[in-house]
C-alpha cells in the first residue's frame, strides 16, 4: 500500500470536494471506493404521469420555472456536455455547451446549494425536475419525499470518492479498521436503508435487498455504462467554466 | 511648569484614546490591510502554493462585462431598496416622533428595532416561508379575499427587495426619528397659524429639517445593500446573482480569495465615489 | 382687525378640566394681557383662541364670526412664541414671507410686504440672514414681523419676551407697544410678569387654576382686587386678617382699621407697601389707620428703600423714598400709618 497525502487546496476549487477526492486510481485493488453517480435527474413524482427518460426534460417548456441544477460551474458545464452528447472530460464544442445552458436558464427557478435546499424546494413544490446526487436522492426518498431518481438515457456525471490514509498518520491500524468497516456489507446494508452512495464493493452491493435504491437503480450494468466519471480538471478549464457560468448567471 | 502640565494633559489624552485606536486597528485596519494585500496576490498563500504579487485580480474586473454588469445591477438594487426603505420608514418615523405619545411609542419602537435583534438568516428564511407559492401570504390572502389569488413572489427580484427593505428599515426609521424628534413642535404650530396645510408643512418644514437624518439613513442602507449576498441568494433564485454573491462565491465556493478581495475593494471604491459625488447634495441638505 | 369674545369657555384634557367657564371680552384694537402663575392655563386659553384646541363648551368669536369649528389654519390669526419658532432652514425674508407664500399673493406683492414688515421691526437690512445669525432681540423682531405680515385679525403672543434679558425686554415692550399702535391690531398677550402686564395693557385678565378670577383695566384690578390671591399676585400687598362691616373693620388682635366709605362686608384687608408712611412719633391726623410696630429690617435700593416692620401680629412691608424714612435703629418702635382710602377691602362673607 502506498500512502498518499491529501492534495493541497488550489484556487477555483471547492475545498470540501477536494478532500473527498482521492488521487487513488479507481481501480486500485487496495480500496473499494464507493461509486457516486451524480447529476442524474430527479423529479417530483406528483408532477409526472410517467417518469421521463431523457435529459431533455430539463428544457421542456411544460416545466418552465420549475427546474433546478446545482450552483456549480463544473457541474453545470458537464451537465450541458452530456445534453449535447459530448465527453464531459474532454469537451470539444464549448459553444454548444454555452447555447444549451443559455436555453436552460429561463427554465430554472433557482439553483440549489445543499441537499437541504433541494429537499425544501421539492417539498414546497417549487421544483418539478432537478439534478441530484444518488446518495442524496436515496436519503430524500427514504425520508418520504415523493420523488423518483432517473439516470437519463443520454448519461450522467459520476465520480469516485476515495478513502486515503496520510503517510504521516500515526493511527494507520485504526484507519484501516474504519475503512474496512465502512465498506463492510453488513454495515453498508444498514447505511443504505437511510440513504448511502453506491458502493464499489461488489459484495456489499450484492448484499442489498432487491428493492434497495442502490440495487434497483444502479445495479443495472446498462445504467452504469451510461455514467461518465469525472476526471481531474485543468485550471484553465475550470476558469473557463467558471467564467461561462458567471456570465450566464449575471445575464439573468 | 506649563509645559509639564501640557505633557501631563497629553499623556492623559493618549491613555484615554488608546483603547479606541487599538480597537480600530485590530478590528478594522488590520483585517482590511490583510484583504488589500490578498487582492494583489496570484494565489491564496496557504499550504505550499506558489504565489507572487500581481494586479491580475483587478484586471479581471475589466476583462469581461460580467462584473461591471453585476455591479450596475447591485447599484440599481441599492437604489431601489433605499427608495422603498425611505418611503416606508420615513412615515413610520414621523408617526413615532410626532403622532404617538407615551407608552404606545415605546412598544412601537420595540417592534421597529426587533429585526435588529433577530438573526438575519432566520429573518430571510421567515420571508421565504411567507413569500413562496402556497406560503403564508397566499394562504392568508385567500382566507380573507373572496376570490382566489396566486401569490408566488419567492425567487424573484421583488422577494429580494422585500427581504432587504425589511432588514435595513430600522436604520432609516431610527435616523429619521432622531431628526424628526429634534424638530420643535412650535415650528409646526407656527406654520399652521400662518395658514399652512399638512402638505406645505411636510414639504417646506418637516422634510428639509429632517433631511440630514433621512440621508444618513439612506447611506447606511445603500452601502450594505450594494454588497448584499445572503438575501439575493436565498430569496432571488435564478435572478439572485449580484456583485455581492459573486464575491461570496470567490470566498466560499471557488476558493479564490485574491479575486474576491479585489472585487470587494472595487466595490468599496465605487461606493466611495458615489458618496463623494453625492456629498455636495448631502452638504447642501445639512444647512 | 376684530374684537375677540370668549364666552363661558370650558376645556378638558381627559378627566382634567383645564378651563372652567372662562369669559372675557377683548375689544377691537386693544392690547390685553392674560396673567397668572405657571400652570394657570394661560397657554391653554391662548391656544383655544388660536384654534389649536377646540372648546368643550362655550363660544369664541373673532369679529362677528363664531370660530368654534374653525381650525387654526383658517382663523387668520398671527402667533408669536416664547422661543420665536423661526424656521431654521429659511432666511429671514423667507420666514416672514411664509404666510404670504401660502396665501399665494404673488411674487412682487410678497416682496413688497416682506420689506414693509421688516422695515416696521427695523430689520430691513437683514432679510438674507439665517435665524442662527441673529441676536435674541432680532429673532424676536423677525417673529413679530412674520406674525403680522399676513394682516391677521388678532395677534396672539405667548410669553414673547420672557427669554430676553431685562434691559432688552423693556426695549422690546416699548417696541411692541409702538408697533401694535401703528397697525392697530387686537393683541392678546400671555405673561406671568405682572409689571409687564400692567405697563402694556389696556385690560388684563387674571387666571388661576383655569378660572378667570378678575378682568378689567390694570388700575381697577390693582386697586380693587377681588380676592387675596389677586391682591398678592398683582403688586405687593400686606394682608391684614379681620372682618366687619361699615367704616371700621375690627381686627382679631388689636385696634380698628379705617376703610374707605361705602365698603361692603370684607373677608380681609390689604394695604400696598407704597401706601404706608413710617414715623417715629404717633401721627395725630384724622382718617388714618395706624399701627405701632418694631422695625426689623431696612433695605436701601437707591431712590427707594424697603422696610420690614412687625406689629399687632402682622408683618408689614413698606416701600418709600429713602429720604422720607426716618433714621431709626433696628429693633426700635415706629408708627406705620395710611389713609382710609388706601385700605383695600377684599370682599367676602
Ligand atoms: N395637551 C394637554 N393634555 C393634558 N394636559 C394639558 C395639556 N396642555 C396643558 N395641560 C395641562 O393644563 C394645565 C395648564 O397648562 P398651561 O395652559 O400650559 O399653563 P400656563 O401656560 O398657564 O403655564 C397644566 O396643568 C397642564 O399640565
Ligand atoms: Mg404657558
Amino acid at each position: 500500500m502506498s500512502p498518499r497525502r491529501f492534495p493541497r487546496p488550489s484556487k477555483a476549487l471547492h475545498p470540501h470536494r477536494q478532500q473527498n477526492r482521492s488521487q487513488q486510481p479507481a481501480n486500485d485493488p487496495t480500496y473499494n471506493a464507493p461509486k457516486r453517480p451524480i447529476n442524474i435527474h430527479k423529479e417530483n413524482t406528483q408532477a409526472f404521469e410517467e417518469a421521463p427518460t431523457s435529459i431533455e426534460v430539463f428544457w421542456d417548456s411544460a416545466h418552465a420555472g420549475k427546474v433546478s441544477i446545482r450552483d456549480d460551474a463544473l457541474e453545470a458545464v458537464q451537465f450541458a456536455a452530456i445534453a449535447t452528447d459530448q465527453d464531459i472530460n474532454d469537451i470539444a464544442d464549448m459553444d454548444a455547451v454555452k447555447s444549451k445552458l443559455t436555453a436552460l436558464m429561463p427554465q430554472i427557478k433557482t439553483y440549489w446549494g445543499s441537499e437541504n435546499d433541494w429537499n425544501q424546494f421539492m417539498a414546497a413544490g417549487d421544483l418539478e425536475v432537478a439534478t441530484i446526487w444518488s446518495g442524496s436522492a436515496s436519503r430524500s426518498m427514504s425520508a418520504g419525499l415523493p420523488v423518483e431518481f432517473v439516470v437519463p438515457s443520454e448519461g450522467a456525471i459520476g465520480w469516485l470518492d476515495g478513502l486515503s490514509i496520510p503517510v504521516s498518520s500515526t493511527k494507520q491500524d485504526a484507519a484501516h479498521a474504519f475503512i474496512n468497516w465502512i465498506i463492510d456489507p453488513a454495515f453498508y446494508v444498514k447505511w443504505a436503508a437511510d440513504g448511502a452512495p453506491a458502493s464499489a464493493n461488489a459484495k456489499a452491493a450484492a448484499a442489498l435487498p432487491d428493492d434497495a435504491f442502490n440495487k434497483r437503480i444502479l445495479s443495472d450494468p446498462e445504467v452504469v455504462a451510461r455514467v461518465q466519471f469525472q476526471r481531474p480538471v485543468s485550471d484553465e478549464n475550470r476558469e473557463a467554466y467558471l467564467a461561462l457560468w458567471q456570465e450566464l448567471k449575471a445575464a439573468q | 511648569m506649563s509645559t509639564t502640565l501640557a505633557n501631563q494633559q497629553r499623556s492623559k489624552i493618549i491613555s484615554l484614546l488608546s483603547p479606541a485606536y487599538l480597537w480600530l486597528t485590530v478590528a478594522i485596519f488590520l483585517p482590511l490591510s490583510a484583504m488589500l494585500y490578498f487582492s494583489f496576490l496570484s494565489d491564496v498563500p496557504f499550504g505550499q502554493t506558489e504565489w507572487h504579487l500581481t494586479t491580475e485580480n483587478y484586471q479581471a474586473f475589466f476583462q469581461t462585462t460580467t462584473y461591471a454588469k453585476l455591479l450596475w445591477k447591485s447599484i440599481k438594487l441599492g437604489l431601489i431598496v433605499t427608495g422603498f426603505a425611505v418611503l416606508v420608514g420615513f412615515p413610520c418615523a414621523y408617526v413615532l416622533a410626532k403622532v404617538i405619545q407615551g407608552r404606545a411609542r415605546e412598544a412601537l419602537f420595540l417592534l421597529v428595532i426587533l429585526p435588529f435583534w433577530s438573526n438575519s438568516l432566520v429573518r430571510i428564511f421567515s420571508w421565504a416561508i411567507v413569500l413562496r407559492g402556497n406560503g403564508v401570504l397566499e394562504i392568508g390572502l385567500n382566507a380573507i379575499l373572496p376570490f382566489e389569488v396566486d401569490v408566488n413572489l419567492m425567487f424573484s427580484t421583488p422577494a429580494i427587495v422585500i427581504g432587504l427593505v425589511h432588514s435595513y428599515l430600522p436604520y432609516v426609521i431610527l435616523t429619521s426619528y432622531l431628526a424628526l424628534q429634534a424638530i420643535d413642535d412650535n415650528l409646526i404650530d407656527a406654520a399652521r397659524s400662518m395658514g399652512a396645510g399638512k402638505h406645505t408643512i411636510l414639504w417646506r418644514i418637516i422634510l428639509p429639517l429632517s433631511l440630514p437624518g433621512l440621508l444618513a439613513g439612506a447611506v447606511l442602507i445603500f452601502v450594505p445593500v450594494v454588497g448584499s449576498f445572503m438575501e439575493p441568494r436565498i430569496l432571488g433564485g435564478r435572478v439572485g446573482t449580484y456583485f455581492g454573491t459573486v464575491i461570496e462565491d470567490q470566498f466560499v465556493a471557488v476558493f479564490n480569495w485574491p479575486l474576491g478581495a479585489a472585487l470587494s475593494f472595487i466595490l468599496l471604491a465605487v461606493v466611495l465615489v458615489i458618496l463623494a459625488l453625492s456629498s455636495p447634495i448631502l452638504r447642501r441638505a445639512q444647512t | 382687525m376684530a374684537e375677540v369674545s370668549v364666552h363661558n369657555v370650558t376645556k378638558r384634557f381627559g378627566k382634567f378640566t383645564a378651563l372652567s367657564d372662562v369669559s372675557m371680552e377683548f375689544p377691537d384694537g386693544g392690547f390685553f394681557a392674560l396673567l397668572g402663575p405657571s400652570g394657570s392655563c394661560k397657554t391653554t386659553l391662548l391656544r383655544t383662541i388660536a384654534g389649536f384646541l377646540f372648546t368643550d363648551g362655550g363660544t369664541i368669536r373673532i369679529g362677528q364670526q363664531v370660530v368654534d369649528d374653525i381650525p387654526v389654519e383658517k382663523r387668520e390669526i398671527g402667533l408669536m412664541f416664547q422661543n420665536y419658532a423661526l424656521f431654521p432652514n429659511m432666511t429671514v425674508a423667507d420666514n416672514v414671507g411664509f404666510g404670504l407664500r401660502v396665501r399665494k399673493v404673488g411674487a412682487s406683492e410678497e416682496r413688497r410686504r416682506i420689506g414693509e414688515a421688516l422695515d416696521l421691526v427695523q430689520l430691513g437690512h437683514l432679510g438674507d440672514r439665517k435665524p442662527h445669525q441673529l441676536s435674541g432681540g432680532q429673532r424676536q423682531r423677525v417673529a413679530l414681523a412674520r406674525a403680522i405680515v399676513t394682516r391677521p385679525r388678532v395677534l396672539l403672543l405667548d410669553e414673547p419676551l420672557s427669554a430676553l434679558d431685562k434691559s432688552l425686554r423693556v426695549d422690546m415692550q416699548i417696541e411692541l407697544k409702538r408697533i401694535q399702535r401703528e397697525i392697530g391690531i387686537t393683541t392678546i398677550f400671555v405673561t406671568h410678569d405682572q409689571e409687564e402686564a400692567l405697563t402694556l395693557s389696556d385690560k388684563i385678565g387674571i387666571l388661576r387654576e383655569g378660572r378667570m378670577i378678575q378682568s378689567g383695566p390694570p388700575r381697577d384690578v390693582y386697586n380693587n382686587p377681588v380676592d387675596v390671591f389677586t391682591a398678592e399676585f398683582l403688586g405687593d400687598a400686606n394682608i391684614i386678617a379681620g372682618r366687619g362691616q361699615g367704616q371700621r373693620l375690627e381686627r382679631p388682635q388689636a385696634g380698628g382699621i379705617l376703610v374707605p366709605p361705602g365698603s361692603d362686608t370684607a373677608s380681609a384687608l390689604a394695604v400696598r407697601p407704597e401706601s404706608i408712611s413710617i414715623s417715629t412719633f404717633e401721627p395725630i391726623q384724622d382718617g388714618i389707620s395706624k399701627v405701632n410696630a418694631t422695625l426689623v429690617q431696612r433695605m436701601f435700593a437707591g431712590a427707594m428703600s424697603t422696610c420690614i416692620a412687625e406689629g399687632d401680629g402682622n408683618t408689614y412691608k413698606v416701600i418709600g423714598r429713602d429720604l422720607d424714612i426716618p433714621e431709626v435703629a433696628l429693633g426700635q418702635k415706629v408708627w406705620l400709618s395710611w389713609k382710609a382710602v388706601h385700605t383695600i377691602v377684599i370682599p367676602g362673607q
